[in-house]
């Protein structure tokens, strides 16, 4: 069913061209707190991006309602909006590719695996045995399923339709000894239905780190290298360096590089680095089949044997600068998707394994330098884990990746898949 | 029939009913609009206005709480709000039915909010076109492009004979005007309605010295009109004894300021950590006490037994546990959603409890903390009306409002005249906190050198880390005259709202810096 009915396509006339994006999702919730399900809440929510324009006036708005009343409105404003510096027209009509991103069984089963979740969460803390002495609680659980609508119309004609289901589901346990405490924070997320023993074993992981936390020491020598695991580096990577890699960031001049760094070929990292945004991952949570423009979505080398190879984009800045248009407009900005770092993989068996961090979003994208606490970190030595007291760890993820190797499991992280991240180029200080 | 808030709130009632068999509910209603406007390097960039309305329903069932919401379409808020009530019922019983871990619980509904707030702006938002704003934006891009060439650094004045200072390559603004009436009725007895009116602009500059590339940002937040951009008097405030003219810099003021701290930027040398004497100014203060010492005073998080400040109420904060006197008997720190113009304050909280001064911190004492109606209910003590959501769709948890740490005695060189060697930080880059074990981490986003008593030669990419309490017994001296911090939006649960602090500078002594 059209979006727009023939009565407001008849305000909409003033316009040149309009977009018009509908976002709905109904979601079911539950939250643990205190080792007790304190609340389970539902929602359904829906709302219209509204993108108007006539010549190179622009104007945008965002509505719950598709109605007479907002649209006249919107109109009213385009007639006094700003002229764009640069407007190429709405990108041409493409049909999107159909995209497997919605889980029936997951939509079904929503409230009962949120409930299931926080049950699950609750159990593995009570029936763990613990010391005397020792109070371990799940301070914060949550666990959500939504399902997820995305749809848009243009006065191009086109009109595409996205189904996706999200899983989301994260845990803080809190351990207590001698008035000394340790919390440590894992989560997880999907587009489908996730299998129980994978969330016990991310809940588990939890639960050792903060026990693990109640031990930590202060070690002298430190061996030089750090290994940032999956979570961490990928928290650095969307902070202080992937930032970088957007089309909007460099048109603004506010990024680190131009975008001639990207056709030269110049070999800045290690040669086997590769980063690639993939919106077309299966059940990936950040998968779309097409922006919001309209365009079809693809994937992307980023960096590619060590060179920067390409950078994401929208249809009207990829057209300014004559460069291929993949398809990741966001609402208001260019947007990654699924996220894959891969490059040489090495052996490590004296290092510092650094599992969270505080204060990776206050990184500079323009330098990638960063500044962040150790939140969660243990020498590993001959096989042992000592934890460790945490330490100041001061870097620049440019140099990282110039001699980066990678270790360890693959795992997903806020869409960001990549193995833990090696390095000698990070400088600690207690 | 388009209804407003308060019609809806007016006859919903009948509609609510199913609430009633909670031993504690409340419903509310709430509208939002907002108009933006982005410009960048010298063109409009955006132009828009956002609208939305939605319902929600909360209730307290046997111990079990069920919460439903959802947003307003066509009008149809009788059906929306029916639904909200029941599907919350519903939640609740399913709750229950499902869950083994519930126990009988009660809310603190001694106070309730009645009646109609609204925020009076001096310059309504409404009465300025967007075409004045971009033409002033315009203009004030190049009165910064031809300023930056001409600024002076502390540099300058050193007579290194360093010729060049950089180049400015990148000048963003941003204004935005957000609208919010928010109704609530519950069963406490609170009908009420506020008006909330939130201002800000934003500016972000980038410069460009030989390969090095910085960055500086900024964000003026008040609850005020257009008198934001414009720059002049907010409101004034009491804080500590006296009461505190409240003013914006205007966009002017805020690019000039930023111009300034890039050019420092770009010249500045990396720092070398270690453990030194910081004197931190207002801004970083801000986020110091929010970040490092706030969220542990969230009762939530006490009664979770993840706050460090656990069983500390009745104690000493600003003496080392060795009894050291090194700390100021001056640490006073309130939680004041009142202070009219504050970015972080409102009327009544989203429980229906009327705002108010809370003191966390007396003469270096833990007295208090932050409370919803259920903690307070817990702790057997009162709201302090602390319940705050994001917007009318989200569950309301235990979050700060305008967290300030009260004026001392110090001027700006009684701070730094005993410091041998150490830094000056200020601006906010961001900063986390885990409040268990109390460990925080900030970034500066400018800072200088200090030696014997003198401010000396600009840093960048520094950060400061520690301890909550350790950080509240470092505190030697607090200055004299309080300043408003960065209006921001601190994130918690996954909501986000609006906050601030009114805060002087401070002289830590041990802290541990890092450098980039």
């Amino acid at each position: 069913m059209a979006l727009v009915s023939s009565r407001l396509k008849r305000v909409l006339d003033e316009a040149s061209d309009y977009s018009i994006v509908k976002s709905a999702a109904s979601s079911v919730s539950s939250v643990v707190r205190n080792n007790r399900t304190k609340e389970v809440s539902s929602g359904s929510s829906c709302s219209y991006f509204v993108r108007l324009w006539k010549g190179k006036k622009f104007v945008s708005a965002e509505m719950a309602s598709l109605d007479e009343k907002n649209l006249r409105r919107s109109v009213r404003l385009l007639r006094s909006a700003p002229e764009l510096e640069f407007f190429y027209g709405l990108p041409p009509g493409q049909k999107a590719r159909a995209m497997k991103c919605f889980d029936a069984e997951l939509a079904e089963q929503g409230k009962d695996v949120v409930l299931e979740d926080a049950s699950g969460m609750i159990e593995l803390v009570r029936e763990s045995r613990f010391g005397k002495g020792l109070d371990v609680r799940v301070t914060f659980g949550h666990s959500g399923v939504s399902v997820n609508e995305f749809e848009i119309e243009t006065s191009e004609g086109l009109h595409n339709i996205f189904r996706s289901t999200y899983y989301g589901s994260s845990v803080s346990i809190t351990a207590g000894s001698n008035g000394k405490k340790s919390s440590s924070w894992e989560s997880i997320e999907s587009g489908s239905l996730v299998g129980t023993r994978k969330k016990e074993n991310v809940w588990r992981n939890a639960l050792m780190r903060s026990l693990e936390g109640l031990n930590r020491k202060r070690v002298k020598r430190l061996p030089k290298v750090v290994v940032l695991s999956p979570n961490v580096a990928s928290e650095l990577l969307e902070y202080a360096f992937l930032p970088n890699f957007r089309l909007d960031m460099i048109r603004d001049r506010a990024g680190r590089y131009a975008l001639g760094n990207f056709s030269s070929g110049e070999r800045i990292f290690d040669s086997n680095l590769r980063i690639v945004d993939n919106p077309l991952k299966k059940s990936g949570i950040n998968s779309y089949p097409f922006d919001y423009d309209g365009s079809r979505s693809k994937k992307v080398d980023l960096v590619k044997d060590g060179s920067l190879k390409g950078v994401v984009s929208d249809y009207n800045t990829s057209k300014r600068f004559g460069v291929e248009n993949n398809g990741h407009a966001g609402r208001s900005s260019i947007e990654f998707s699924n996220i894959e770092v891969s490059g040489k993989n090495v052996e490590v068996d004296d290092f510092i394994l650094v599992e969270s961090v505080i204060g990776s979003h206050t990184s500079n994208s323009a330098t990638t330098e960063f500044s962040v606490l150790s939140d969660s970190a243990v020498l590993i030595r001959k096989g042992e884990r000592v934890p460790l007291e945490p330490f100041m760890m001061f870097g620049r993820m440019e140099d990282i990746l110039k001699s980066a190797g990678f270790y360890g499991k693959r795992e997903t992280r806020s869409g960001i898949t990549m193995k833990g991240l090696v390095t000698d180029r990070i400088r600690l200080s207690h | 029939m388009d209804l407003g808030v308060e019609e809806i709130l007016a006859s919903v009632s009948k509609r609510v009913k199913a609430l009633e068999r909670g031993s504690y509910w409340e419903f509310r209603v709430g509208e939002t609009s907002n108009r933006r406007l982005k410009f960048a390097n010298g063109s409009a960039r955006e132009a828009g206005f956002e609208s939305a309305r939605a319902v929600s329903a909360r209730v307290l069932l046997k111990g079990c709480w069920g919460f439903s919401a959802a947003t307003l379409n066509r009008n149809d808020w009788k059906g929306a709000a029916e639904r909200a009530a029941r599907e919350a019922l519903r939640n609740a019983v399913l709750l229950g039915k499902r869950s083994k871990n519930n126990g009988e619980e009660k809310v603190e509904d001694r106070s309730f909010a009645s009646g109609r707030f609204s925020v009076k702006p001096k310059v309504s938002p409404e009465d300025v076109e967007n075409e004045d704003i971009l033409r002033r934006m315009k203009e004030l891009h190049s009165e910064t492009v031809e300023k930056f060439g001409k600024q002076k650094t502390d540099d300058d004045n050193t007579g290194s004979g360093e010729k060049s200072r950089g180049k400015l390559s990148g000048v963003s603004m941003g204004y935005s005007s957000v609208h919010k009436r928010i109704g609530l009725l519950n069963s406490s007895g609170s009908e009420a309605v506020q008006d909330l009116l939130y201002t800000y602009a934003n500016a972000t500059l980038t410069g460009k010295r030989n390969s090095r590339v910085e960055e500086h940002s900024g964000i003026l937040g008040f609850q005020a009109g257009f008198e934001v951009f414009d720059g002049g008097r907010i409101s004034s405030v009491y804080s500590g004894r006296r009461r505190w003219r409240v003013e914006s810099d205007g966009m002017a003021g805020l690019l000039e300021r930023l111009s300034f701290r890039l050019k420092e930027a770009l010249i500045a040398k990396p720092a070398r950590g270690g453990v030194f004497p910081v004197v931190v100014d207002e801004e970083l203060v801000d986020v110091l006490i929010h970040e490092a010492f706030g969220h542990a005073a969230e009762a939530d998080g006490v009664l979770n037994g993840e706050s460090c400040l656990q069983g500390m109420i009745g104690r000493k904060l600003s003496k080392r546990e060795s009894g050291e006197n090194n700390g100021t008997d001056e640490l006073n720190i309130v939680d004041d959603a009142t202070m009219a113009g504050l970015w972080g304050s409102f009327f009544f909280d989203d429980e229906g409890v009327p705002s108010q001064k809370t003191e966390i911190v007396k003469r270096g004492i833990l007295k208090s903390f932050m409370h919803s109606r259920e903690t307070a209910a817990v702790m057997e003590t009162v709201s302090t009306g602390n319940a705050r959501s994001e917007g009318v769709g989200n569950i309301p948890a235990v979050r700060m409002s305008n967290t300030n740490l009260l004026p001392g005695s110090s001027s700006d060189e009684e701070l730094i005249e005993d410091v041998k060697k150490g830094f000056l930080l200020g601006g906010s880059a961001g900063g986390q906190v885990d409040i268990a074990s109390g460990n925080f981490q900030f970034n500066a986003s400018y800072g200088y050198i200090i030696e014997k008593g003198a401010v000396k030669t600009p840093v960048k990419g520094v950060s400061l880390s520690g301890n909550t309490l350790e950080m509240l017994s470092s505190i030697e001296k607090i200055g004299r005259t309080p300043a408003v911090g960065m209006a921001g939006l601190c994130g918690k649960f996954g909501q986000s709202v609006p906050v601030v602090g009114f805060n002087p500078k401070v002289l830590l002594g041990r802290t541990l810096v890092g450098g980039a």
